[in-house]
């Protein structure tokens, strides 16, 4: 088995490819092209590259949102009235900040723009 | 500042009236995605119930938190299936380029049985055969869609493979449906391969006995005719906008006809006909303008065997038999499952 083959079979496994693929490239490596080869080892690694990006920003809304649903859930178990939980308002109220000062900056700039043009 | 009541109103309709309508994600995804997603669900339906007369919720801050949440989840699950496809897609044209042999070949042992020492029962031809032609329809599907700007090389292949994911039980275990192009490609890959096997086997007993033999022998191996018959493959169509997908057959039909034939759907008038063994004359009419080539006589034929598959799935028998799906293929002319091909693709 050359180099290109043992990355192709380490990649493979982990990859977002379907299975069929997967088991296409497994059984008919050896008999494909170098470039074949070549390309597959390039598609793998964008792959992976992929997998890693959508698993950041995967975990970051886990991060972010966890605590507060497991919170509202406990509100809900001991018969609070969710909507008063401190952590879902804060949210909430950040939220419509934030909102509106983009709404202000997306005016600003479209003002900016015209005076600009004038 | 807080938001009047019509925003109130405004802002809980617009947050997810049904979270498990969020978008898949493959079976890679994180283990800790899938169950918050759950836990959410399970929270939003828990709370949505005393929303309406809760007078404290001055920020509708539940329902903008979920709207929030399954916002952020959705944008990402589908960015996830967006780099899924263009990465099957562009795999897919690299493994185009492999001759029908060698993909067949690849695929065998998954559709070969093992004996009781573990050794591997050589398939009979048809399997291979069946392989083989199911290989070199995808390719071919693949270039005549590229050809008419329709996909990117090795688009089509990517997607069929992502579809043959998702009958798989193991690779779908949450049931997911087929989308809306994913089941328009089912049916043109589904038409163009039904010709490709009434070539090589044209006369209807053999075809059948094709069938017969195809079944029997992949009864033991991972992948067969059982694959079809579980509850994950027939809700793989259970799911997409069905007028979307079924427009290249309705466009077909006269507007009134048109609005006949939803009417009756609906109602389902005329799927209780069907089971009974009444033929509507409006389907009748109707299926001469989707299937021109094919004889009156074929075309009832070909409904009283749709309403007998539709009674036999009431008893728990929800596959057709091969002698049914025979008769189907022989129905209908291959002109007009060309044309059915191209208008799905």
């Amino acid at each position: 088995m050359n180099p290109i083959e043992s990355i192709i079979l380490d990649l493979l496994e982990t990859s977002s490819l379907p299975g069929i693929y997967k088991l296409m490239i497994k059984n008919l490596l050896p008999e494909m092209y170098r470039e074949q080869q070549e390309e597959l080892v390039k598609i793998l690694f964008a792959d992976q590259k992929n997998i890693e990006e959508i698993h950041k920003k995967k975990m970051a809304i886990y991060r972010k949102y966890e605590p507060m649903i497991d919170s509202m859930l406990e509100s809900v178990e001991s018969g609070k009235d969710a909507s008063l939980n401190p952590m879902i308002l804060n949210f909430v109220k950040g939220n419509q900040e934030k909102k509106r000062a983009e709404t202000t900056n997306l005016k600003l700039d479209t003002l900016k723009n015209i005076l600009t043009v004038k | 500042m807080t938001p009047k009541d019509g925003e109130k109103k405004e802002i809980a309709q617009t947050a997810p009236a049904n979270p498990t309508e969020t978008k898949e994600t493959s079976n890679k995804s994180d283990s800790k995605w899938g169950p918050l997603k759950t836990k959410a669900e399970k929270a939003w339906k828990a709370l949505k119930e005393g929303l309406n007369g809760n007078v404290f919720d001055k920020l509708a801050a539940i329902p903008n938190f979920f709207k929030a949440f399954f916002d952020e989840v959705n944008t990402v699950d589908t960015e996830e299936e967006k780099k899924n496809k263009e990465t099957a897609a562009k795999t897919g044209a690299v493994l185009k380029n492999l001759d029908s042999d060698s993909a067949v070949k690849a695929l065998a042992p998954s559709f070969s049985a093992k004996d009781k020492d573990g050794n591997v029962i050589e398939p009979p031809a048809v399997v291979n055969d069946s392989l083989g032609i199911a290989w070199s329809v995808a390719t071919t599907l693949d270039t005549d869609r590229q050809k008419s700007k329709k996909a990117t090389d090795g688009t089509t292949m990517g997607v069929l493979g992502q579809i043959a994911d998702k009958a798989d039980p193991k690779k779908n275990p949450d049931k997911k449906p087929l989308s809306t192009d994913e089941q328009k490609l089912a049916f043109s890959y589904g038409s163009r391969f039904v010709i490709a096997l009434k070539d090589k086997y044209p006369d209807k007993a053999d075809f059948k006995k094709a069938l017969d033999d195809f079944s029997s022998s992949t009864e033991g191996a991972p992948i067969g005719f059982h694959t079809f018959q579980t509850e994950t493959f027939k809700g793989l169509f259970s799911g997409g906008d069905k007028l979307k997908i079924f427009d290249p057959i309705l466009s077909k039909i006269g507007w009134l006809d048109k609005g006949k034939l939803l009417a009756g759907f609906a109602t389902k008038s005329f799927t209780s006909d069907l089971k009974t063994g009444k033929i509507p004359d409006l389907l009748v009419k109707t299926s001469a303008e989707i299937l021109p080539n094919t004889s009156e006589a074929n075309r009832t034929n070909l409904l009283k065997i749709i309403g007998q598959i539709l009674s036999q799935k009431e008893l728990g028998s929800t596959f057709p038999t091969n002698e049914q799906l025979t008769n189907i293929v022989f129905a209908v002319d291959n002109k007009d499952l060309r044309k059915l091909s191209n208008a799905f693709a």
